[in-house]
């Protein structure tokens, strides 16, 4: 029987804990928080809802040592906000057997090549690191036992930084969800990080409404007008213009798909809605999104997470291959102004992916082989 | 009857309403015009009689009344016949209809003055007699706000909902200033001189509170259905705080220009603080001040917080910024997010620098210009 190590025990860690464990795996669920655990302690499991049916899910092993976590794990999941990934990679780095691989559910923008530079920082460049877009479930925890599952998301592009190695742990990873496609690498998948795109505008453009009701208004359904709309769009064709300008100077074939496709292949949204062409239908017809809740305060990870570790590496991304992104700039700007902080600085850059030294002529072979000729 | 006694109101909205009545309950001649293709639906209900209702609390300055204007009319020889000042209450994107209808019949004697100009609003008319190639033009005065604030309660009454006391008053050119505020005397007795027409358009604060203020509320604008109020609800801390970024950039420009201003927080308490504002952060003040009981939010983006004060208040400043390299990121965030929201690009239809007549000038350039010319 497979035991799988889930590190994280939020929405999507209980998710998967849950899922996994109905499904027949053996699951050790580790959380640095000793207190976001202790309720599922209490009942040695989770109660789960919704898509995949009703029930407990038994957890012999809910930890905040992540040692105990680790042992006997065969598979690896992260499922943390990618501010996490720094924290957990150091200490994944001392305690991970040789040849090991870490799957970032989801990577964020960045989060594979981020990890495998910490883990390179830490002498231990053996590791795999692989990454999907998204999280392969729309989830919340209804009470801090008990999560409900909203949506199983389907056709789930999957790298491994270095991508030579991608079929094998591609396969291992299967066994979990047998729905994963291959993507061509790690680059792909950060281009495809359809929160940094979807989550900022709504929540900058929503600002006085979330702090004022206190997230009163369901985020996607109500939140994300015609005209908020425009703006997903706009960063959205930026996006898709830094995956062109890659595929150009790259000569090969991404695979980078505009976020309405995307939403429409990975179940979330239907072909009517799809064929309009416009995100405002698209998301309106998003039956998942439907009833999720605006966050009730601005300091949430549509704001924490997307802009520092979605935008901002993007922005970073489309520098290296000199393209304009004014509409991602001006949100990570807002985004920075609203928050107090400097996410410029704070956020992702080619330094923090371990890109820096890497010239763009190698960097194809650097992402295949995670090295480049000149180290 | 004497030219001086005649004022021109230009205008058929709130302001020109409230404008109009407060004159009349002075003592003063008013006529009052309006564009034809909006005479319709703002002059003609007044029947020709200009019959006002007034409806005023206290400290206002203007009591509760019934006024009639002298003349309501959409005919600008009509309108000007006879006035000595003319006052533009109009926003700013529809000063250029004004103009065009009006300029064949403005005469160098007069007193022409933008209540208020937005950014910008004099330099631009009077780049527009230089393009009309009009070598004698009247003088020209802007402020920095509109002295009355009313809300018409019907199509026919207007509920006054403040008054501004010593608001700043500059000329075109700058040195002509105390010309002008001595012929506006009789009408406004408490406006304050300030050097030129840039004090006036940079101390105007519609944009520097309604930019933030809509954006970051643009989905509810739309989306929620109830009634809300766009200051007291509008204004939570982190917009506070954006208002505050923005005003920051305000006066940086200022400062790069010579000009110590004062902030968005002291004037609000200036104008204010007679009916009761009171705070010590912009969000403080401005989701608490009394005034702003009868601000309700608007429901639709197609708003002049947005059609007006991007293109005429904010373009023109981030404009201006640039030729002073200042750098205002928020400011330019604002317009562009404006552009996406309305799919419009307000950089090319606003008011840019050539419009008024600034493009390619250096700050020295620009400082002299507006004192002299």
């Amino acid at each position: 029987m497979t035991r799988v190590a889930i590190l994280g025990a939020g929405n999507g860690g209980c998710a998967a804990a849950a899922d996994l464990t109905r499904r027949g795996f053996e699951v050790s669920l580790y959380s640095r928080s000793e207190e976001r655990l202790a309720p599922m302690q209490a009942v040695a499991g989770l109660h789960f809802t919704g898509v995949i049916g009703e029930g407990f899910a038994p957890l012999q092993v809910i930890t905040n040592d992540l040692e105990h976590a680790l042992q006997g794990a065969e598979l690896v999941m992260v499922v943390t906000p990618a501010v996490a990934h720094r924290f957990l990679g150091q200490k994944l780095a001392r305690l991970l057997p040789p040849d090991s691989s870490v799957w970032l559910n989801p990577g964020s923008t960045g989060g594979a090549l981020h990890m495998a530079q910490v883990f390179r920082e830490q002498g231990r460049g053996d590791i795999v690191v692989a990454e999907t877009a998204t999280l392969t479930y729309a989830c919340r925890m209804l009470a801090p036992d008990t999560v409900w599952i909203k949506n199983e998301v389907t056709n789930l592009p999957f790298a491994t930084f270095p991508a030579q190695r991608q079929e094998e742990v591609l396969a291992r990873y299967q066994q979990l969800y047998p729905n994963l496609i291959s993507s061509l690498n790690v680059l792909t998948t950060s281009l495809m990080n359809l929160n940094a795109i979807l989550h900022p505008p709504g929540m900058i453009m929503n600002a006085g409404w979330i702090e004022y009701t206190e997230g009163d208004f369901k985020f996607y359904y109500h939140g994300i007008t015609p005209s908020v709309a425009n703006m997903i769009e706009a960063i959205d064709n930026e996006r898709m213009t830094i995956a062109d300008a890659f595929e150009e100077r790259l000569g090969r074939d991404l695979q980078v798909l505009p976020c309405i496709d995307f939403f429409y292949r990975a179940n979330y949204t239907t072909r009517e809605a799809w064929e309009t062409g416009s995100m405002y239908q698209a998301l309106q017809a998003a039956i998942p999104n439907r009833p999720t809740q605006s966050p009730p305060s601005l300091q949430d990870r549509y704001l924490i997470e997307d802009v520092p570790f979605g935008l901002v590496p993007m922005v970073a991304l489309a520098e290296w291959v000199e393209v304009d992104v004014p509409n991602m700039r001006c949100l990570v700007g807002l985004a920075s102004a609203l928050m107090n902080d400097n996410y410029f600085e704070a956020g992702l850059d080619r330094v923090d992916m371990g890109l820096d030294q890497v010239p763009i002529a190698d960097f194809v072979d650097f992402l295949q082989t995670g090295i480049t000729c000149t180290q | 009857m004497s030219e001086q006694n005649t004022v021109a109101v230009l205008g058929g909205g709130n302001g020109a309403f409230a404008t109009a009545a407060a004159l009349k309950f002075k003592g003063h001649r008013v006529h009052l015009f309006e564009v034809p293709e909006l005479a319709e639906a703002t002059i003609d209900p007044l029947q020709g009689r200009g019959a006002i209702e007034v409806v005023a609390e206290e400290d206002v300055s203007v009591p509760s009344g019934n006024v009639e204007v002298d003349l309501v009319t959409s005919d600008p020889a009509e309108a000007l016949d006879g006035a000595g000042i003319i006052l533009y209450v109009v926003p700013a994107y529809a000063e250029q209809r004004f103009t065009e209808l009006c300029l064949p019949f403005f005469r160098p004697e007069q007193l022409v003055v933008l209540f208020c100009g937005n950014f910008g609003g004099a330099l631009e008319l009077a780049n527009q007699f230089t393009r009309y190639g009009i070598k004698e033009r009247p003088l020209i005065a802007e402020t920095e706000g509109l002295v009355f604030t009313g809300f018409k309660q019907d199509a026919t009454t207007v509920k006054m909902g403040g008054y501004k006391s010593d608001l700043a008053c500059a000329a075109l050119p700058g040195q002509k200033v105390q010309d002008a505020l001595g012929r506006l005397r009789s009408l406004f007795s408490d406006f304050q001189p300030v050097a030129n027409v840039l004090v006036t358009s940079l101390r105007n604060l519609n944009p520097i509170v309604h930019a933030p203020v809509t954006i970051l509320n643009a989905g509810r604008i739309a989306a929620d259905k109830r009634r809300w109020r766009y200051y007291w609800e509008g204004v939570t801390e982190a917009v506070g705080n954006m208002v505050q970024g923005v005003d920051e950039e305000r006066l940086a420009v200022a400062n790069s220009l010579g000009m110590a201003l004062p902030s968005m927080q002291s004037t609000l308490l200036k104008w204010y603080g007679k009916q009761g504002a009171e705070g010590d952060t912009l969000a403080a003040i401005l989701s608490t001040n009394p005034a702003y009981e009868v601000a309700w939010a608007p429901s639709t983006l197609e708003h002049r917080f947005l059609t007006e004060d991007i293109p005429f208040g904010l373009v023109p400043l981030e404009a201006m910024a640039s030729a002073l390299n200042v750098q205002t990121p928020l400011i330019s965030a604002h317009i562009t997010l404006a552009n996406r929201l309305l799919d419009r690009d307000f950089r090319t239809t606003g008011r840019h620098l050539a419009r008024l007549g600034l493009d390619g000038l250096g700050a020295d350039q620009i400082k002299r210009l507006v004192e002299e010319e």
